[in-house]
C-alpha cells in the first residue's frame, strides 16, 4: 500500500526515508505548493539542528579542504538566469529579435532539441522550463563569444557552437542518418579526467541536428553510438571526433 | 574575554556573514572560502561526527562536504534559503548517506542519550550570537513532549529512517510521522522559522 505522500514531509526534511520514498516525495512536491512550503519551512529549522551540536574540527581537515580546493572545479551558475539578465541589460527586445534572425540565417530552425540529463541540480527551476529551446539555442549561436568546431568522420560532418559565457553549445548537422534501433548519438567531452558524458541527440526526420547541451568541451570532444538509455562512459564506435 | 567554553569574539551578524561569504565564494573567491569554512566547519564536522560516530569517517564526509559546498556555491539560489541552511542540510544528508551505505556492518539500536548537545571536548570557539542561536535550539529541543523528542533524536541525529524509528521505540509508522511533523511544528513555531 502507497503511504499518503503528505505525511512523509517531516520524515524527508530529517533525511529519515528511504531513496525510494525520498523519490517519491520529491515528485509529490512538483504539484503539492502546500508540501512545499512546508518542506521549506522544516528543512530551515532542521538545518537550526544540526548547529546544537556543533564541534570544533581537526585542523587536518582544515589543511585538506583547503589544499583541494585551488584544483576543484566549480559548477557553472544558472545558464538561463545569465541569459536572461544579459538580454535584460541589452534592452531586450530588440537583442532577442536580432538572435533569432542570426540564427535563422544559419540555417536553424525551431526545431525542439534534447536537453542534456546530467545536472548537478536536480530540481528543475521553474524559469528554466518556461525558456524556450529556441531562446536557449540562439543565445548560444548569437553570443559574441559563440565559436564553431567541426567535428569530422565517418557518419559525415558534425559541428557544435559553443559559448563559454553562456556554459552551453549546440550540436548541429545535416544529412545524419538515425541511429539503429535502441541506440542513440552520445556526445563527450574528453579532458584529463577522461570522457564525460555531455548529452545524447538525434536527427529529425529531415536528418537534421540541432540539439542544445549544457557545458562546453575543453579539449577534445567525440561522438560515439550507445544505448539509447545513454552510459556513462563511450562504449560504442566513435563517428566524429573534434578538438577544441 | 575568554571564558571557559571557549573563547568569544563578538561578530555583528554571523547568519549574514555566512550569506555574504558564500556570495563571494560562488565567484571563485578562495579566500571567502576559508572564511567560511571557519565559519561553518564546527557545525559540519559536528553533525557529521554525531551521526557517523567514527571520528575518522566524519572527518572524511565532512571534507566530501565542503568540497561541494565549494563546487556547488555559484548554483545556490540565495532566494531559496540560507546559507547556513544549504550548508548543514548538505551535511546531513551526506552523513546519513553514509550510514545507510555501512547500515548492514553496524548494529545502530542504541538508544543512547537523549540531550541533544552532549558537552564537547573539543570548545567551539563561537560568537556570543552564535551560542545564544544554538542554546534558543536547545532549549526548544527540551519544550517538545518526550515521544516527539525522541523520535527527532533517533532520526536527526541517529540517522535513522523513520521505519527503524517505529521498531526501535514500538510505535506504528503513522504515529512516528505524525509526531516528527509535530515536533518540526513545534520547533518552527518556537524559532520563529520564515523559509
Amino acid at each position: 500500500m502507497t503511504p499518503d505522500p503528505h505525511t512523509l514531509v517531516g520524515p524527508y526534511v530529517l533525511d529519515a526515508v528511504s531513496d525510494e520514498e525520498r523519490r517519491l516525495f520529491e515528485h509529490h512536491l512538483e504539484t503539492c505548493a502546500a508540501c512545499r512550503t512546508e518542506s521549506a519551512e522544516f528543512t530551515a529549522t532542521a538545518g537550526l539542528l544540526a548547529g546544537t551540536v556543533a564541534q570544533a574540527p581537526p585542523p587536518s581537515l582544515r589543511t585538506s579542504v583547503l589544499a583541494a580546493v585551488p584544483t576543484t572545479r566549480q559548477l557553472p551558475p544558472d545558464v538561463v538566469e545569465i541569459t536572461r539578465s544579459a538580454w535584460r541589460r541589452r534592452a531586450g527586445l530588440l537583442a532577442t529579435a536580432a538572435a533569432v534572425l542570426v540564427a535563422l540565417a544559419l540555417g536553424l530552425t525551431t526545431v525542439a532539441g534534447q536537453r542534456s540529463t546530467d545536472r548537478a541540480d536536480e530540481r528543475a527551476d521553474a524559469a528554466n522550463q518556461r525558456a524556450t529551446r529556441a531562446e536557449q539555442i540562439a543565445a548560444v549561436t548569437a553570443a559574441p563569444d559563440a565559436r564553431t568546431i567541426v567535428m569530422t568522420g565517418r557518419s559525415g560532418q558534425m559541428r557544435i557552437v559553443t559559448s563559454a559565457s553562456a556554459q552551453q553549445s549546440v550540436v548541429v548537422a545535416a544529412g545524419i542518418e538515425a541511429a539503429p534501433a535502441g541506440q542513440a548519438y552520445a556526445l563527450w567531452f574528453i579532458d584529463d579526467e577522461g570522457a564525460h558524458p555531455a548529452g545524447l541527440f538525434a536527427p529529425d526526420s529531415d536528418g537534421i541536428v540541432q540539439t542544445l547541451i549544457d557545458g562546453v568541451p575543453t579539449t577534445k570532444l567525440g561522438v560515439t553510438i550507445e544505448a539509447a538509455t545513454g552510459s556513462p562512459t563511450p562504449t560504442g564506435p566513435i563517428v566524429a571526433s573534434g578538438t577544441a | 574575554m575568554p571564558t571557559a567554553r571557549g573563547h568569544l569574539r563578538p561578530l555583528p551578524d554571523p547568519a549574514a556573514d555566512a550569506d555574504r561569504l558564500l556570495a563571494a565564494v560562488a565567484r571563485g573567491d578562495e579566500p571567502a572560502f576559508a572564511a567560511l569554512y571557519d565559519l561553518v566547519s564546527p557545525t559540519v564536522f559536528g553533525i557529521t561526527r554525531r551521526v557517523l560516530r567514527d571520528p575518522a569517517q566524519a572527518e572524511e564526509v565532512a571534507q566530501e562536504v565542503l568540497l561541494e559546498v565549494w563546487r556547488h556555491a555559484p548554483r545556490h539560489r540565495p532566494e531559496r534559503g540560507s546559507a547556513r541552511t544549504w550548508i548543514s542540510t548538505i551535511a546531513h544528508r551526506r552523513a546519513v548517506d553514509r550510514v545507510r551505505s555501512e547500515q548492514a556492518e553496524r548494529n545502530r539500536r542504541d538508544r543512547d542519550g537523549l540531550r541533544a548537545a552532549p558537552t564537547s571536548p573539543d570548545p567551539v570557539a563561537e560568537s556570543i550570537t552564535d551560542r545564544a542561536d544554538r542554546e534558543r535550539v536547545v532549549t526548544a529541543l527540551d519544550g517538545l513532549t518526550a515521544v516527539q523528542r525522541e523520535t527527532v533524536e533517533l532520526a536527526y541525529f541517529g540517522g535513522h529512517t523513520y521505519a527503524q524509528v517505529a521498531e526501535i521505540m514500538d510505535l506504528p509508522l503513522g504515529t512516528v510521522k505524525t509526531r516528527i511533523r509535530d515536533a518540526l511544528i513545534r520547533l518552527r513555531d518556537t524559532l520563529g522559522v520564515t523559509a
